[in-house]
């Protein structure tokens, strides 16, 4: 089956996935041709060579984030980590306790992990952040209990791309001996990430946020204090026994050689990229009636999430073609139901429903930010003379306070 | 089934997690290929892997499960009295990538847990060596490793009978 090639819109997605960097897929190459060998094999040179790849890539990975590469245990995605990380500690800490507290803002793959182990008769907590998208620090004290075994908070938030103090409620679970579990998919490359100062106990890496492959992802596992998880894939052993199955060689170097370019390049990255979210921002905000979700500081440079009034959000869609965004984050961008992150912020459901999640990244360049600009600027203009409620505005009408006649 | 790694409800909620795309891909096209070479498979494997083991019979060795029906492209073997991992290391050093069972228990020194369960004896069992074949793979290069696979059985029964 050949996909129909059509003139592709300028992509503003990257919270979704990322392209592969260049440099990333030359390195993998070889590794699917020629050093094809599987890792666990140790009785030729094939199996020698891809495993030292691995172990290669295992350390770039760990010091992008300053850890030991003997915590960092590779998974298929970050959705596998997710899992991993919540059934494999939550169970082999059972004994401790069977509350965990995590937020109603998490990525599908925390909230539906920790939703199964309410079916293992855990109890648990979805705690609702605040407006700007940060949960209050005292509200998650309050939340924590003596039979708390495990908490998890997302350091950067897809959707919105808040940072949450992760220092801060790393602390507050160290003090009562509770795991903590971080979900960093959206974070590598992004915020400085130092777990040998971090309080944190399992932390979950994605490659394809970070100009990686899809299909690749990774655990990490404090040795100090040691942190352990009930393995949830059995088999071969490999990764310590946490996670069996043959290692995919080519996506690990991938991963690896994505991490080391986000070591050496993000701090420049960075700055440019906040240049161009400013240069968005300022852009949009120029026109009446939008609302930016989230807090503006704490924030990766990456993302802007605005919510435009008075438009409609499937319209509003279908009119900016020329830009590959994301109203909601792709995993439920099928579903036609207001972002759950959204509503978990106070917006209303038109309001979540007419949001738009500009996200951007390396290959972002100024021009598709004007481009945006106008398009957002001429759509909206014209989706707003067509509608009522945005006359009804102009007049003066307080639209929330008008009883609509029953037909 | 209960869905066992949960979120983003890809895969009809089966199997959360976003696509390796590039993979899938991959594995679509191999299937396709599979799929039209399965015939030619058999054909070119099937006569380099009776060739192998017509030579390794006549060295003295045990093919295992060699009256089941099997894949053209692996035959697994030992020679009685000689270790396994002595033979690997020597046929490395050869140039010939083999193994003693397969690539996840490699790390282990124990005896295929498959060769026990046929109810091999274990310690023909820790002898074991795997050959597994592919399309590209040769007549000269069985040839030469039936010819390297001699020499390093004779060394070693030499050795063996030196230290006896």
């Amino acid at each position: 089956m050949k996909v129909e090639k059509m003139t592709m819109p300028i992509y503003m997605d990257y919270s979704s996935t990322t392209p592969v960097d260049p440099r990333v897929a030359e390195k993998m190459i070889p590794f699917i041709t020629e050093d094809f060998g599987n890792p666990a094999s140790r009785s030729h040179p094939y199996g020698w060579t891809a495993e030292k790849a691995v172990e290669i890539a295992r350390k770039e990975v760990a010091k992008l984030v300053n850890a030991d590469p003997r915590e960092i245990v590779w998974t298929s995605g970050a959705t596998e980590s997710n899992n991993l990380a919540i059934k494999g500690a939550g169970n082999f800490y059972s004994t401790k306790g069977k509350h965990i507290v995590t937020l109603a803002t998490e990525h599908k793959a925390v909230i539906d992990a920790v939703r199964e182990m309410e079916r293992l008769g855990f109890t648990t907590t979805f705690l609702q952040p605040e407006p700007d998208g940060l949960v209050d620090i005292e509200k998650f004290k309050a939340a924590l209990r003596p039979d708390t075994v495990l908490a998890s908070v997302m350091m950067v938030n897809n959707e919105i791309g808040v940072i949450q103090d992760i220092t801060a409620l790393g602390n507050i679970c160290r003090e009562q001996n509770i795991i903590f579990h971080v979900d960093a998919a959206q974070a590598t490359g992004k915020v400085e990430i130092d777990l040998e100062k971090l309080p944190v106990d399992l932390m979950s890496f994605s490659a394809h946020k970070t100009y990686g492959p899809k299909g690749i992802g990774a655990l990490y596992v404090r040795r100090k204090p040691r942190i352990r998880i009930e393995a949830q894939m059995h088999g071969g052993g490999q990764e310590r026994g946490m996670r069996s199955g043959t290692l995919a060689t080519h996506q690990i170097v991938g991963m690896g050689e994505a991490f080391r370019i986000a070591r050496e390049e993000m701090g420049e990255e960075n700055a440019r990229i906040k240049k161009m979210q400013h240069r968005l921002y300022e852009g949009l905000t120029e026109i009446d009636e939008t609302y930016v979700n989230g807090d503006l500081e704490k924030r990766v440079p990456h993302n802007l999430n605005i919510s435009f009034n008075y438009v409609e959000g499937e319209s509003l869609v279908m009119a900016i073609k020329g830009i590959a965004v994301s109203s909601g984050s792709a995993c439920t961008s099928a579903s036609l139901e207001p972002s759950y992150v959204l509503r978990s912020l106070g917006r209303s459901d038109e309001m979540a429903h007419s949001s738009i999640r500009f996200s951007i990244g390396r290959f972002t360049k100024e021009e598709d930010i004007d481009y945006t600009i106008q398009l957002l600027k001429e759509k909206i203009g014209r989706l707003r003379e067509l509608s009522p409620l945005w006359e009804m505005f102009q007049d003066g009408v307080d639209i929330d306070k008008v009883e609509w006649a029953a037909h | 089934m209960v869905p066992f790694i949960k979120g983003g409800g890809q895969e009809r909620g089966l199997r959360s997690g976003t696509e390796n795309l590039a993979g899938i891909i991959g594995f679509g096209k191999a299937c396709e290929r599979a799929a039209a070479n399965t015939v030619l498979f058999d054909k070119t494997i099937r006569p380099l892997q009776s060739y192998l083991e017509q030579h390794l019979v006549q060295m003295g060795a045990v093919i295992f499960g060699d009256q089941a029906k099997r894949l053209p492209n692996t035959s697994f073997f030992a020679f009685p009295r000689l270790d396994g991992v002595t033979l690997l290391t020597a046929l490395d050093k050869k140039g010939f990538a083999v193994a003693s069972g397969s690539a996840c228990s490699s790390n282990s020194n124990e005896p295929s847990h498959v060769l026990l369960a046929m109810g091999i004896d274990k310690e023909l069992a820790q002898g074991a060596i795997r050959v597994s074949m592919g399309v590209e793979t040769t007549l000269e290069q069985v040839k030469s490793f039936i010819t390297s696979l001699k020499m390093e059985i004779e060394r070693l029964k030499q050795l063996a009978a030196m230290a006896a």
